[in-house]
């Protein structure tokens, strides 16, 4: 595989990330927000704030690999992209490493206690760094743009997307609608990230490494391709099921 | 403090917390994976036993892993923010085990685990025990790929430098060399050892906590959950007697090689010493514990209570260990970020000591104060024992218990039609405390 190869699969990897992460971002996001039977917004009651995070709950360990592998690629392929939007990016990584550290410990501390104090608590941390890790992760992308502008305006969209993300897979999932949300809000979810790819390529492919290492560790990479895509199309059919009492209300 | 100083506190405090769940992820998990595997193939009372103890170490498992990941994510992303200089000479040699580990093993195993949780009453129990082995499988291998990373560091081999001085960049030349590299092999089993005995004594050390409060005296476990703790209790001492003696052969077998010795830190001999005499000390223990298994004397003899305190107490002391072992590789290859080659200083990124300050405060404090109330939870379930399992619990019994109404619950079946290998009757509602 070469340095355009690479980065197509690091595009992919992203990808991946925002759509299956980016439903639990966005079911994170709007946890505490219902909407009452008279159409008024209300705080979601605690059984309701279980099935939402039953609902997704899947999508969290298969989501979440796809930035790590990511993070992976760019540091065995790609290190010296990585130290230069690193460099320039500083503090909005810090934030985003801090924010989905904190929505991982508050998924999977939340309901491992009872009581409504260690609940609700986890559930506000739950929320905003749900918020921070979607806006942070926007941010990063604007920082590759080069312009504090395109960071700020990413940034934003990302918060609003993942939030009618998480919405659509919810309702998909509890067959309140069909997939076709899921798919514009999947869509709407990736555009950015695959614009941005398109923006950075020539500095991207500029950071790669040599060639025989590209290519070892392709051989690599395509050897376990296809064991990777059986387990993961096995965890999407987990989601794919309307939610019902054969699923494990884990989180 | 220099910026450089601040970068490498920052990253062996954030290393210590990921490494302290990596211990015991890799330490449990061939257990649970043999309780699952033995549930899945008995009947009766016994499959009763073995399905609470998966659950129940399953889930202590799980709630281990996540900080774990968390951990390992801030840690991961370091590098660049920090160290960038180690990426440009040595991403090559160094990023690509690393690349591995993040694409193939980890990537494997966590989408495993998630199939293993999530899939509890929807796969068949053997194809469900299979994959908990996968994930332990992965697990190592991702560990492994690790060490070979961070043998390279303390023992570089299988590269050349190349370009002019001053830009010099590391090429790998001999991929057998890298992986086979004695500071990625042995030290790597002596690790195993480490997680093995930490897996070890937290089996040991919880199971003694309920033996006590059961009284035992019997020659019969009264009931499933005493008989539970027996199987803990005697799953903890063979897995840690098999990781003392992996940390003690290939703990020196590491002498071979490290020829530079460990640097003049005094600190260094003195973690050295300590850990060296705690393995003894655990060494002597595994001598003895087997043959109080016979006749499960453990069990039934005079003056047990008191050891089962013993054992609950001793329960950290293989994770103080694996930290002091850690910081003796460490710090016993300082100053150089690769042995010989490259020095840290020569690495560290041109951020502001204040700006490293204030990552340092933020993520250190960040993932701290979350590893301090994932230990407590972890407590909390270790005392809780089989009471409320919420990991293959059924789903309208954890809905109740949050307090469902009827129309939510209608949707997760009716209260007693028994979803997947549920628990049966499931307990009385807990109410909204």
């Amino acid at each position: 595989m070469n340095a355009a190869a690479w980065a197509v699969l690091l595009t992919v990897l992203l990808v991946g990330w925002v759509v299956l992460d980016g439903a639990v971002q966005g079911a994170g996001a709007t946890l505490l927000q219902d909407r009452g039977p008279d159409g008024k917004d209300k705080r979601r009651e605690p059984a309701q704030r279980r099935v939402v995070l039953g609902a997704v709950g899947p999508l969290l360990l298969p989501g979440e690999v796809w930035l790590v592998a990511a993070l992976g690629v760019l540091i065995g392929v790609f290190p010296h992209a990585e130290a230069d939007l690193l460099a320039v990016g500083y503090p909005v990584a810090i934030v985003l490493v801090a924010s989905w550290a904190l929505r991982d410990a508050g998924i999977w501390l939340r309901s491992r206690r009872p009581g409504n104090v260690w609940r609700d608590v986890w559930d506000v941390v739950l929320v905003v760094a749900s918020i921070a890790l979607a806006g942070s992760w926007g941010a990063l992308l604007g920082v590759a743009w080069g312009s504090g502008l395109v960071a700020l305006a990413l940034g934003v969209a990302a918060v609003v997307v993942t939030r009618l993300h998480g919405d659509a897979v919810v309702a998909w999932r509890l067959r309140r609608t069909g997939p076709l949300p899921v798919v514009v809000t999947s869509v709407m979810i990736a555009a950015p990230v695959v614009g941005t790819a398109i923006a950075a390529w020539p500095r991207l492919v500029g950071g790669a490494v040599s060639e025989e290492t590209m290519a070892g560790l392709g051989i690599v990479a395509l050897v376990v391709l296809p064991l990777i895509l059986a387990l993961q199309v096995a965890a999407w059919w987990l989601v794919s099921r309307p939610l019902d009492r054969r699923d494990t209300l884990f989180f | 403090m220099e910026a450089t100083e601040l970068a490498r506190l920052q990253f062996a405090l954030l290393a210590a917390v990921h490494f302290l769940f990596v211990l015991l992820t890799l330490g449990l998990g061939p257990v649970v994976a043999i309780f699952n595997t033995r549930w899945a193939r008995a009947t009766g009372d016994r499959a009763v036993v073995f399905e609470r103890a998966t659950r129940f170490w399953g889930q202590i498992y799980l709630v281990n892993y996540a900080l774990g990941i968390a951990a390992g994510i801030v840690l991961e992303l370091q590098f660049g923010l920090h160290f960038p200089g180690l990426l440009d000479v040595a991403g090559e040699v160094f990023g690509a085990p690393l690349a591995v580990e993040t694409l193939v093993a980890f990537f494997l195993e966590s989408t495993l685990l998630g199939l293993w949780v999530f899939g509890w009453h929807l796969f068949r129990r053997g194809l469900h025990a299979a994959i908990f082995w996968a994930v332990v499988v992965t697990g190592y291998a991702s560990a492994f790929a690790v060490m070979v990373a961070n043998g390279f560091l303390r023992n570089p081999l299988g590269y050349v430098l190349e370009g002019p001085a001053g830009a010099q960049v590391a090429r790998i030349t001999d991929v057998g060399a890298l992986v086979t590299n004695p500071a990625a092999l042995l030290s790597g089993l002596h690790v195993v050892g480490a997680c093995l005995m930490a897996g070890g004594f937290v089996l040991v050390g919880v199971a003694a906590w309920h033996l006590r409060r059961f009284g035992g005296g019997q020659r019969q476990p009264t009931g499933p959950d005493e008989d539970l703790w027996r199987h803990s209790m005697r799953a903890g001492i063979w897995t840690g007697v098999a990781g003392v003696l992996l940390v003690q052969a290939f703990g020196y077998a590491q002498f071979g090689y490290i020829e530079g010795g460990f640097g003049q830190d005094t600190a260094v001999g003195v973690l050295l010493e300590v850990m060296m005499r705690s393995a003894d000390l655990v060494f002597l223990g595994a001598l003895v514990l087997p043959f109080l298994l016979i006749g499960g004397a453990l069990f039934r003899m005079r003056g047990r209570r008191g050891l089962y305190v013993v054992l609950t107490v001793l329960l950290p002391l293989p994770f103080v260990v694996a930290l002091a072992g850690w910081l003796v590789r460490e710090l016993g290859r300082q100053p150089w970020v690769v042995q010989g080659v490259l020095r840290v200083d020569e690495v560290t990124s041109d951020q502001s000591a204040r700006a490293v300050l204030a990552s340092l405060v933020l993520l250190v404090g960040l993932m701290v104060t979350l590893a301090v109330l994932d230990w407590w939870v972890l407590g909390r379930l270790a005392r809780a024992g089989t009471d409320r399992l919420v990991l293959g619990a059924a789903a309208a019994d954890v809905l109740r218990d949050d307090g469902a109404g009827d129309e939510v619950l209608l949707r997760f079946g009716a209260p007693d039609d028994g979803a997947g290998g549920a628990s049966g009757g499931g307990p009385a509602p807990e109410g909204a405390r």
